[in-house]
């Protein structure tokens, strides 16, 4: 009889979110280190871009200035997964938006450099930062299924009860494009 | 109950507006555009599973006849979060995707070999294979950008690009490519045992049509991570 009811206990445990949750949660915070580790990939391309492109426009000033301006308010703004609020989430997506919006600037500049374009070393960079736009996507993609699934855990019972009476999680923010039209043209390439 | 209705109803709705499904993995290579002769697709598909037993790494090939609205990339990630090429623990898988209305291409690279083939040589396979799609020779450039890649996870290639003569329609370079492909590995490896059964195998495969369930094309999608890696082109 005891076993029974110790076997009770387990299956309603496990079924009440006490392993769920926190595995979800530690999913998120997984998925949330892989969109900054690529947002990071990015600036780190960027110094490369920058003094590539310097050596064939370089009366392009004004760009190249906004994009390595951009780059240092982007790298200022990490939010660590423990803190992801929707303050903070917007904050991070207005940084990197601003980069990706400079980026995208740049690139159109670029159109006007044939010689830049031909270069081999800046070919490598273009498709180098174009892979990386596609993890950008790709990761923040999986954060938001992340997301999606904690937050299912902690407002749909029964799981939330579990979490109302012992975990007192709160709904993690999704991921927000404040500036969706810049966002949307994301650097192309041209190969 | 309530809430579960509209739920259901809205996977219906997803499920039919995301229209373009991924075909299944029945062989290592899926030619739904209809781009290889059977001959050479046979050849390809020993190939991969060759390439598979030799070095563990999954290479797959799917041609599909229009993306339909979605962007290459998107579907490429798609199709990979569903085929798993790869082993699970190693992500040593890469797709080689192309559509042929839209004239574009990609090489998805698994997470595991993305120090192997960075996007930059995925760029310039691209930028290779795209003189033979500009000249709707889809054969040969899509045994250029096999090979290519296959020359990058370690199987030794001791030929040069198949079709050199612009004029020689599918000709016996390619027959001769694909030999190589499997010839250079016979020997390339100081001669592990079980090859010849191995390529006896493989020939038995990929004759072999898609029939039952479960994976065909020799156990490919083991379950390989794709972070989005690779380069896409256009012709």
């Amino acid at each position: 009889m005891k076993r029974l009811l110790t076997i009770v206990c387990l299956v309603m445990l496990s079924s009440c979110g006490m392993q769920s949750i926190p595995t979800s949660l530690n999913e998120v915070e997984a998925k949330w280190a892989e969109v900054q580790n690529q947002y990071k990939r990015r600036s780190d391309l960027i110094p490369n871009l920058v003094s590539t492109v310097k050596g064939y426009a370089s009366h392009e000033k004004e760009t190249l200035q906004a994009v390595v301006e951009a780059r240092a308010k982007a790298t200022s703004v990490n939010v660590d997964a423990s803190k992801l609020n929707s303050e903070n989430m917007a904050k991070f997506s207005k940084a990197q938006g601003g980069l990706t919006s400079a980026l995208s600037r740049l690139m159109v500049v670029v159109e006007k450099y044939p010689n830049l374009k031909a270069n081999q070393n800046f070919r490598d960079l273009q498709v180098q930062l174009e892979g990386t736009e596609n993890r950008i996507t790709v990761a923040r993609n999986r954060y938001i299924e992340a997301i999606k699934s904690f937050n299912n855990l902690i407002t749909v019972p029964p799981t939330s009860w579990y979490n109302s009476i012992f975990l007192k999680h709160e709904k993690k923010p999704q991921f927000q494009v404040e500036n969706l039209k810049e966002v949307q043209d994301a650097p192309k390439v041209q190969f | 109950m309530k809430k579960l209705l509209p739920l259901l109803f809205l996977f219906f709705l997803a499920s039919s507006s995301f229209a373009l499904e991924v075909p299944r993995l029945t062989s290592p290579v899926v030619d739904n555009a209809g781009l290889l002769s059977r001959k050479v697709k046979r050849a390809l598909t020993n190939a991969l599973i060759q390439i598979k037993r030799q070095t563990g790494n999954e290479i797959g090939v799917l041609t599909i006849k229009s993306l339909e609205g979605e962007t290459i990339d998107g579907y490429s990630i798609k199709v990979t979060d569903q085929w798993k090429l790869g082993d699970e623990k190693k992500d040593n898988g890469i797709l080689f995707l192309i559509s042929l209305d839209d004239r574009k291409m990609r090489i998805e690279v698994g997470q595991g070999l993305e120090g192997v083939i960075p996007d930059i040589t995925a760029g310039r396979i691209i930028r290779e294979v795209k003189p033979y799609f500009k000249r709707q020779d889809y054969q040969s450039g899509i045994i250029l950008g096999v090979s290519q890649i296959a020359e990058k996870i370690g199987v030794k290639l001791t030929n040069a690009p198949p079709v050199r003569n612009r004029r020689s329609k599918r000709g016996s370079g390619i027959f001769a490519f694909i030999f190589f492909i499997i010839i250079s590995m016979l020997f390339g490896r100081r001669g592990r045992g079980g090859l010849l059964s191995g390529l006896l195998l493989g020939s038995m495969m990929g004759g072999r049509s898609s029939g039952g369930g479960g994976f065909g094309g020799g156990g490919f999608g083991g379950g390989g991570g794709f972070s989005g890696g690779g380069a896409s082109g256009d012709w």
